[in-house]
């Protein structure tokens, strides 16, 4: 069948200009990732990295080190939750405490705390009542004064974070995973910034690496390695691009919009007043961030959210494609849910550099960006094939997208190398540099199908299950 | 347009894998050096060691390379203690180990002057500490200027109040943790600096921190200053007031104390709380019991944790 010569080029016009505005997407991707390589790149050659002096007054002083509460959602940890409560009471901090939540666990995580640590039943006031579900009891140990552990009916991570913020008495509160592996002086390293602040920082964020192929010996990081999957091993550039390039960028341009639920240091006060974190959400780490600054905008406040580039804390990567497409399906449709939950705030000026730029970038990156690079693969051969593409249109398309992107993650491996140098060996390196070029031919396109477009799909039909993301817990040397 | 994006996104591609390259390569014969210099490493640490102990030194020692003496000496610096590290870091200074740290604290560009005073702040030598000084008073950026006074701090050598004060710009600085942690540094050396200033109203921004300090200079004469921030309008300085007086551990300020368990403050009466159990006075247990039913929580928590240190309770009592 033939169609109409008029149907024919009004169908070559659509697909042209289809893939016309793929391309155009994708540049301007790439094109934002450049600025903010440049961006970090000026950060991490200008700023004063915490000295031992500085941390060595802070324990001198220990009063003046703002307090942290620590705290840890726990569901079904029983064969873990031993050890990284004790790696957490064991973090150098002048004063800490640990509040263990734990949601509803099927296992023995309960029973696991109480016979390791001598916890005993308390009556222990809860200073806010964030949480949607009933807390079961609360125990406390002669031996660990600074320990808590919350028993609750099951909720979700953010009901957990929040019936433990609710109990939490320090004025900084840190929010983690119970499997986060945080490096012996991170929770001091990300403190130092609240310590040298006016009172205007209500949030700071710290670098997380990747702890698959790692050793970790008693819930502590025994030893640096790159793991040997594939699949963690994307994740590890991944996570550099996200981290030291992305996030340091954003936030030395004051709009960080995302601290990573593994690890996020908050001031209290102004998590309380917000609410905590939402529930009926799957990105809530994203939700909250906003919903910070859109709180203080709107309140006119003067305030900031901070970002330390060394790593703070380590954690275990999905290490097979199911685990992985729950993972980036439950960002992606977090990322959605936000954005249009916070939709007001996207080009508003009143909401200053978030609202004009942070949340249109936000669309870029995942509302626009994901469907955009697939429809332009998809498109590129069916436009060639029609003979409606120039060649050279579609060479520079698959140079945007291969060879900009490998440049931009290779980009971001050289910074690791020259600023923070955690790459254990040059073999290493080499390893994670042939897995920058390689994640460009299936992984990425992988990502962008099963785990991007799943979220899309997840957010459009309104679905609200936590999907879980399996571990396959960590190697001992 | 095309043709520019394919050039640019190629040389652009080919820029990183040529700078990743070569970064690779540096730290393999970075690895390559330090298996090979390890026996210099080795060697470097035994010379510094037997020349701290006037025994002879291996001539080759000497031609071992700047860097890796500098290394040595940096491991050996955070082993060593009193006398023999003082010794170390004397012949690190007569090697010219420092030289260049030194010449880079007054180059322009602010990266150097940053890698110089991380190196230097590690020793506590005259030439250093001279050296962060000059960074101190003179260094155009402030954060560097501020690294240089914490290093100083940390060492006691920071500059008389008065001068760190004007150095810092600390009157208009809003930040109480800096400005404290650096007036406690210098309490044991400047008490009388520190109370002179307390007392003058030209320094009221700065009041809370110097009250606060006085605590830490160890003289129980501070007192009288301090019981007259006590009654100071600003509840930040009666804060001050009882940290410094929990901190000197002086039963005189009791009566005060006391007095401030009925402030009209929150934070004043949880400070007086801490002071109270710290200057373990028993003779404020009433009102301490009393604040135990406060409505506040953090004033009931305070105060049970000043009733747990004042009358030791069984802990299964306490929630």
């Amino acid at each position: 069948m033939t169609l109409p010569p008029h149907v024919e080029a009004a169908a070559g016009t659509a697909v042209l200009g289809l893939f016309w505005a793929c391309f155009v997407i994708v540049l301007l991707r790439n094109l934002v990732s450049l600025i903010q390589l440049g961006v970090a790149f000026w950060d991490f050659a200008t700023r004063i990295k915490p000295s031992p002096s500085n941390l060595f007054l802070w324990q001198r002083y220990a009063d003046l080190a703002l307090p942290v509460s620590v705290i840890a959602p726990a569901f079904n940890e029983e064969l873990s939750i031993a050890q990284s409560v004790r790696a957490l009471l064991a973090l150098e901090y002048p004063e800490h405490e640990v509040i263990v939540v734990n949601d509803g666990s099927k296992d023995d995580t309960l029973a696991t705390l109480i016979a390791e640590f001598g916890m005993q039943p308390v009556r222990r006031e809860q200073l806010a009542v964030l949480q949607k579900t009933a807390i079961l009891g609360t125990y406390a140990s002669p031996r660990y004064p600074n320990l808590l552990v919350v028993d609750k009916e099951n909720g979700r991570k953010a009901d957990a974070a929040n019936a433990g913020i609710g109990f939490a008495r320090m004025p900084l509160i840190c929010v983690i995973d119970a499997d986060s592996i945080i490096e012996r002086d991170g929770l001091m390293r990300a403190a130092e910034p609240f310590m040298m602040d006016n009172g205007e920082l209500v949030a700071v964020g710290g670098a997380i690496r990747i702890a698959n192929g790692c050793d970790v010996v008693g819930g502590t990081l025994a030893r640096i390695g790159i793991p040997r999957g594939f699949i963690p091993r994307f994740q590890v550039v991944e996570y550099l691009r996200a981290f030291l390039m992305a996030r340091v960028a954003n936030a030395g341009l004051g709009m960080l919009l995302l601290i990573s639920g593994a690890f996020g240091l908050f001031r209290r006060s102004a998590v309380i007043e917000v609410g905590g974190y939402r529930h009926d959400t799957v990105g809530e780490d994203l939700e909250l961030v906003v919903r910070l600054h859109r709180h203080m905008r709107e309140q006119q406040r003067p305030y900031h959210i901070a970002f330390i580039p060394e790593v703070v804390c380590w954690t275990e990567a999905p290490a097979e494609l199911k685990g992985l497409r729950n993972q980036r399906a439950r960002w992606q449709q977090g990322a959605l849910e936000t954005l249009v939950r916070h939709r007001s705030m996207i080009g508003n000026p009143r909401y200053g550099r978030i609202g004009v730029l942070a949340m249109p970038l936000l669309i870029l990156e995942d509302v626009l960006g994901p469907p955009a690079e697939l429809l332009g693969y998809l498109l590129l051969p069916i436009a060639w094939a029609l003979g409606i593409l120039a060649p050279d249109i579609a060479i520079a398309f698959l140079c945007v997208a291969f060879l900009f992107g490998t440049a931009i993650s290779i980009a971001t491996l050289a910074l690791e190398e020259t600023q923070l140098r955690r790459t254990p060996t040059a073999r290493d390196m080499l390893r994670l540099g042939s897995a920058a070029v390689l994640e460009n031919f299936g992984y990425r396109q992988a990502n962008l199908v099963f785990c991007r477009l799943v979220g899309i799909k997840r957010f459009l039909k309104g679905e609200t299950a936590w999907s879980a993301v399996p571990r396959a817990g960590f190697t001992a040397p | 347009m095309a043709a520019t994006v394919i050039m640019g996104s190629a040389v652009f591609a080919a820029l990183m894998v040529l700078v990743f390259a070569l970064l690779t390569l540096r730290r393999w014969q970075s690895e390559r050096r330090i298996k090979r210099n390890g026996g210099e490493l080795i060697a470097a640490t035994r010379a510094y060691l037997a020349r701290i102990h006037e025994q002879p030194v291996d001539r080759l020692a000497a031609a071992i390379a700047e860097p890796i003496r500098l290394d040595a000496v940096l491991n050996l610096s955070r082993l060593l203690r009193g006398s023999e590290r003082d010794k170390l870091i004397g012949l690190a200074v007569e090697d010219g180990l420092f030289d260049l740290a030194l010449r880079d604290l007054a180059s322009g560009r602010e990266r150097q002057r940053i890698q110089a005073v991380a190196l230097l702040e590690q020793f506590d030598n005259p030439k250093c500490i001279h050296a962060l000084s000059v960074t101190l008073a003179s260094d155009p950026v402030y954060q560097l200027r501020l690294a240089a006074a914490f290093a100083l701090a940390r060492f006691g050598q920071l500059p008389p109040p008065r001068d760190l004060i004007s150095l810092l710009s600390l009157r208009t600085s809003e930040n109480h943790r800096v400005q404290i942690a650096l007036f406690r540094s210098l309490a044991p050396h400047a008490a009388r600096s520190l109370r002179e200033l307390a007392r003058d109203p030209q320094f009221t921004a700065v009041r809370a921190a110097l009250i606060d300090a006085l605590g830490w200079t160890g003289e129980a004469a501070c007192l009288d200053e301090i019981s007259e921030a006590a009654r100071d309008p600003d509840p930040d300085v009666r804060c001050a007031a009882l940290r410094a007086a929990g901190q000197l551990g002086h039963q005189q300020a009791a009566p005060w104390v006391i007095a401030l368990l009925d402030d009209s403050d929150d934070n004043v009466r949880i400070q007086a709380l801490k002071c109270a159990a710290r200057l373990a006075l028993a003779q404020a247990l009433p009102q301490i019991e009393a604040l135990a039913a406060s409505p506040s929580s953090w004033i009931r928590w305070r105060a049970e944790e000043a009733l747990a240190a004042l009358r030791p309770a069984r802990w299964e009592q306490r929630s």
